[in-house]
């Protein structure tokens, strides 16, 4: 998860138990189980974490950045002996991932979502295992912590966090329910940890149960609201808009998955079954609504000239791709007209996307938006999005320029 | 020559014959014989001591618009050009470079390349690796699967601030090389009633050609085969004939159409790069780089910072002018001959020496720092470019702070060059200098005497809109000496003012970690067709001897623009690109 939080100043006692831990290595060498495996690291998304940008699979070393705290990089989960995780027990194994405990009793941080891969059960984890084993072992140390992430003094801290907010185990299925929500539910909760984005936090950092799916802001991106409600959450989706983007990252009508969300469709949520995905959107549907946000005034920053100096941009720079019309040539990941993301006055995602680009990656390949931040001035990016936002979403801005500088910050 | 032949066949006067339109005609009698009929027999004749030229009022060609015979095949996208060559048997490829400079190929995934399909080799060379296949996106998917690891060396630490801190630092340097001294400047500067003092800094420039880099290259035991555009062909030849061990005259280089140049094309660093991949198989190679690699591996127009100091009388006028530059010598690499015995580039006389102005005294430093990390070169207009938007520049602050209008003040300072003072008039009169504009509007004018032609330029810019500059109009005024088509002249001028501005608004070339960012048209911003101004030209009427045109009004474009903004916002801006300094505001 890529959430900012606030360390607890409890210094929680370290529990001193002491667990002898066999490791289990039958079934290591198991083709189906290796197979699961791959299917449930690609659920849980271990890879887009774990791989540092343009780096190779899982070596870790992608940074966090908690500012102005400091950053953590993601730990090199090979099986590398050194470096990786070789030496672990598949016991240490289970631990780090359903309780957040390193093989030395450290606490990990909540950038790794144990919280939520604890409703993965143990023999789900150790097929994950299984399947991290036959990945290339990478013999790369990752960079170490800076900040306050770089002293273990407050790993302890984490334990307190985790009385408040730290894992559950497996529930059992609902009786009540289908087998399809209660799988759909497993997914979302579980491996998928959709709620570390999509939920704002609470006080102590941890998602919010109140506001479940309520729609977040996440490294300077908006994660939209998944609940029912028909004007700001996904209530008017229909449930084949709603599998095509989970598994293909756009639907028409509704837009194309950029920044963090074009990466857990590229490394996860386009590897579903058909089934899960169905199981899933069955979940998703009973989400109860959340209250749409009252809307925010329009902004006074875009003038008549200042609008003719974004559509002169548009006509540039967007509409190669993206056509006058925003129906976009050639590739459906090009058409944005009436997109989510240009119907949100804030502008949040689409300001962060004309600044970072994006890059989603689908069964027929790659789908890249440029990045346009360090090429076009504040105004620039500012008069695009204005224009774009009123002629292909249909909705007045409350952004100003100032709104480019901090998206620029955030990233 | 031709004429006589003619005459001869004839058995008539020569004064009876005239030739035109490809033929010789003999008036009398009408009839008339080919320039190919004759051209054997011409060929046998010494050739006349003294040749009569024809007098202006019977050119039927010269001083008229003509179309281009080009233009047809490059409208309707003829293989005119480098990038188009087919040749049988011939396979396609892509290459990568370490993207730092001086680096070598590290680890690369040969056999996760090869499992493209379509590809069907690998090769390498010390610092690049060439994927060959039979189409481009084979070759380019099979680039990207061999994720390489580059060794980058000591260049890894260059990043631009080191490049311009060492620029800075070269203004205190004390013993500069002294390429001009007239009259003496250290007193004058001392008695003077008032001194100016101003520091520009210019930035690395890519040459972004519409046409990306490229060459097809055949190499065997008996001889080799190059297609590439070139602007030094002899050059290319003779490094190929080394690569490959060849004697020269058994390499033979095809030279092409070039789609842009502005200077990238006086390299050749890409056909040796091409024959040493292509020494390695027996087929013809067709290489073209990807758009990121012709932009983070060009060979960059050098980054500048200049100091100019005035003494003033108490009018404002000018009695010294000291110019001091610091940066690289690009002809100390390209022609080391070519570097003066005290250590001077001259092109980086340009707009400095070059110049129609006369000051009482005068003198031009240049402290040698040449850029870590990147390779230098020309780039269009090459030191008139960069000295025109220093001098242009400085001569508007003195204006300024003479209180004089900058186009009075420029005529006082323009002595033995009336052609100059011409086209500072006719820019001015064109342009409306000195009627009154909309709030918000400026209007900024440079003149310049480059490449032998004689220009002045003003720019109107409305600034009304924060953070924004939009280029309202161009007015040029230019006598480039007797006409020979007016329309290309035309064209020549608003291509390069064109180019002049883009460059000026918006681009820099920045390095982090040994690499170059702008790596593609995202980053690397071009003025487009509905961002340009209108731009109207005008051309004396001269006699004079004709001079060059190409270049002179992408030196024009960065000192009127950053004259007219100073003019419409009260902002001078002595930084390129001007963009990013008017967003700071």
């Amino acid at each position: 998860m890529r959430h900012s939080f606030l360390i607890l100043g409890v210094v929680g006692l370290m529990l001193a138990a002491v667990t002898t831990a066999c490791a289990a290595t039958q079934g290591q060498s198991d083709p189906d189980l290796i197979k699961r495996g791959q299917y449930l690291a690609r659920l849980a998304d271990c890879e887009a974490c774990h791989t540092a940008p343009g780096g190779v699979p899982f070596a870790g070393g992608r940074p966090f950045a908690v500012p102005p705290m400091g950053t953590m990089y993601s730990s090199n989960i090979t099986p590398d002996t050194q470096y990786g995780i070789g030496q672990w027990t598949d016991a240490q194994f289970v631990r780090s991932v359903r309780r957040g405990i390193s093989p030395h009793w450290k606490h990990l941080f909540p950038a790794m979502p144990y919280q939520d891969y604890a409703r993965m059960s143990p023999d789900d984890v150790l097929a994950i295992r299984a399947y991290i084993a036959t990945v290339q072992p990478v013999a790369r140390k990752v960079p170490s912590n800076t900040g306050i992430f770089q002293f273990n003094i407050i790993r302890p801290g984490m334990f307190g966090w985790d009385l408040f907010n730290g894992p559950s185990s497996s529930y059992p299925d609902d009786p009540k329910q289908s087998a399809d929500w209660n799988r759909g539910r497993w997914l979302v909760e579980g491996p998928g940890h959709c709620a570390e984005c999509h939920s704002p936090r609470t006080l102590t950092m941890g998602v919010s149960h109140r506001h479940a799916y309520a729609g977040a802001v996440t490294a300077g991106w908006l994660a939209y609201n998944l609940t029912s409600d028909p004007e700001s959450g996904i209530g008017s989706w229909t449930d084949e808009a709603l599998a095509t983007y989970l598994t293909t990252g756009h639907a028409d009508g509704h837009g194309t998955a950029a920044g963090p969300m074009a990466e857990a469709i590229s490394y996860s949520l386009r590897f579903m079954t058909k089934e899960d995905a169905a199981a899933m959107v069955t979940y998703l549907r009973t989400i109860p609504a959340q209250p749409v946000k009252p809307p925010k005034k329009a902004s006074d920053a875009f003038s008549p000239a200042a609008l003719k100096h974004g559509e002169m941009l548009f006509a540039g720079a967007c509409a190669g791709c993206h056509l006058e019309n925003g129906i976009g040539r050639q590739v459906v990941s090009a058409s944005i007209a009436g997109g989510h993301t240009l119907r949100d006055p804030d502008g949040l995602n689409l300001l962060q996307v004309l600044i970072e680009g994006s890059r989603l990656t689908t069964a027929t390949g790659n789908a890249d938006m440029p990045r346009f931040g360090a090429g076009y001035s504040d105004r620039d990016l500012a008069d695009i999005a204005a224009y774009t936002m009123i002629t292909l979403g249909g909705t007045q801005p409350a952004f100003d320029t100032d709104a480019v500088k901090a998206a620029r910050k955030g990233k | 020559m031709l004429i006589q032949a003619a005459a001869a066949r004839w058995r008539c006067p020569v004064t009876e014959c005239e030739a035109r339109q490809g033929q010789v005609l003999h008036k009398p009698s009408n009839r008339s014989f080919a320039f190919a009929d004759l051209a054997e027999d011409a060929a046998k004749m010494p050739p006349p001591k003294n040749v009569p030229l024809k007098s202006a009022q019977d050119w039927t060609l010269i001083g008229r618009p003509r179309h281009r015979l080009d233009s047809r095949a490059k409208i309707e996208g003829r293989p005119l050009f480098g990038i188009d060559i087919r040749v049988p048997d011939m396979k396609h490829a892509t290459v990568a470079a370490c993207p730092v400079m001086g680096g070598t190929v590290g680890e690369i995934d040969r056999d996760a390349a090869l499992r493209v399909p379509g590809v069907t080799d690998v090769l390498t060379i010390d610092n690049a690796v060439c994927v060959v296949a039979d189409h481009y996106w084979a070759a380019k998917k099979g680039l990207e699967a061999l994720a390489i690891v580059w060794r980058e060396g000591a260049n890894a630490s260059v990043d631009t601030a080191r490049i311009y801190r060492e620029l800075h630092d070269g203004l205190s340097e004390a013993h500069p090389i002294v390429a001009q001294s007239q009259g003496d400047t250290t007193t004058a500067f001392d008695r003077a009633d008032a001194r100016f003092e101003a520091t520009y800094q210019q930035p690395l420039l890519a040459h972004s050609t519409m046409e990306p880099i490229n060459c097809t290259i055949h190499v065997r035991p008996d001889g080799a085969d190059v297609w590439v555009g070139t602007q030094v062909p002899l050059r290319a030849r003779d490094s190929v004939a080394s690569i490959s061990g060849l004697p020269k005259e058994k390499v033979h280089l095809h030279s092409q159409y070039i789609g842009g140049g502005f200077g990238r094309r006086l390299e050749h660093e890409y056909v040796i790069q091409a024959a040493q991949f292509a020494r390695q198989v027996p087929y013809p190679l067709k290489i073209v780089w990807s758009r990121e690699e012709d932009l983070m591996l060009d060979r960059f127009r050098p980054a500048y910072v200049d100091r100019v100091r005035a003494g003033l009388d108490h009018q404002g006028r000018v009695q010294s002018m000291e110019f001091r530059v610091v940066g690289p010598a690009v002809v100390a690499r390209w022609a080391p001959e070519g570097l003066s015995p005290n250590g001077f580039d001259s092109d980086l006389g340009g707009g400095i020496l070059e110049t129609p102005y006369t000051y009482p005294a005068s003198r031009l430093e240049f402290v040698r720092r040449e850029a870590p990390g990147v390779v230098t070169a020309w780039w269009r207009g090459v030191g008139g470019t960069r000295g025109l938007f220093v001098v242009e520049s400085f001569i508007d602050e003195l204006a300024h702070r003479a209180n004089a209008d900058p186009v009075a003040y420029r005529r006082a300072l323009i002595q033995g060059h009336p052609r100059a003072r011409t086209v500072l008039d006719l820019a001015a009169e064109k342009s409306g200098w000195g009627t009154s504009l909309p709030k918000g509007h400026g209007r900024g004018v440079s003149v310049q005497f480059l490449f032998r032609s004689y220009l002045a330029t003003v720019v109107e810019v409305d600034m009304s809109m924060p953070g924004q500059i939009r280029i309202v109009r161009v007015t040029v005024a230019a006598d480039c000496g007797q006409p020979v088509n007016p329309d290309q002249i035309r064209a020549q001028i608003e291509g390069g003012v064109i180019f002049g501005l883009g460059a000026a608004l918006f681009n820099e070339i920045t390095l982090k970690g040994g690499r170059v960012q702008e790596d593609n048209f995202n980053l690397w911003r071009i003025l487009r067709m509905n961002e340009a101004p209108q731009i109207d030209t005008h051309l004396v009427d001269s006699t004079e001897t004709p001079g060059g045109v190409g270049e002179a009004g992408t030196a024009a474009a960065a000192p009127a623009l950053a004259n007219a903004i100073a003019a419409a916002s009260g902002r001078r801006l002595r930084t390129l690109p001007l963009m990013p300094g008017v967003e700071a505001a």
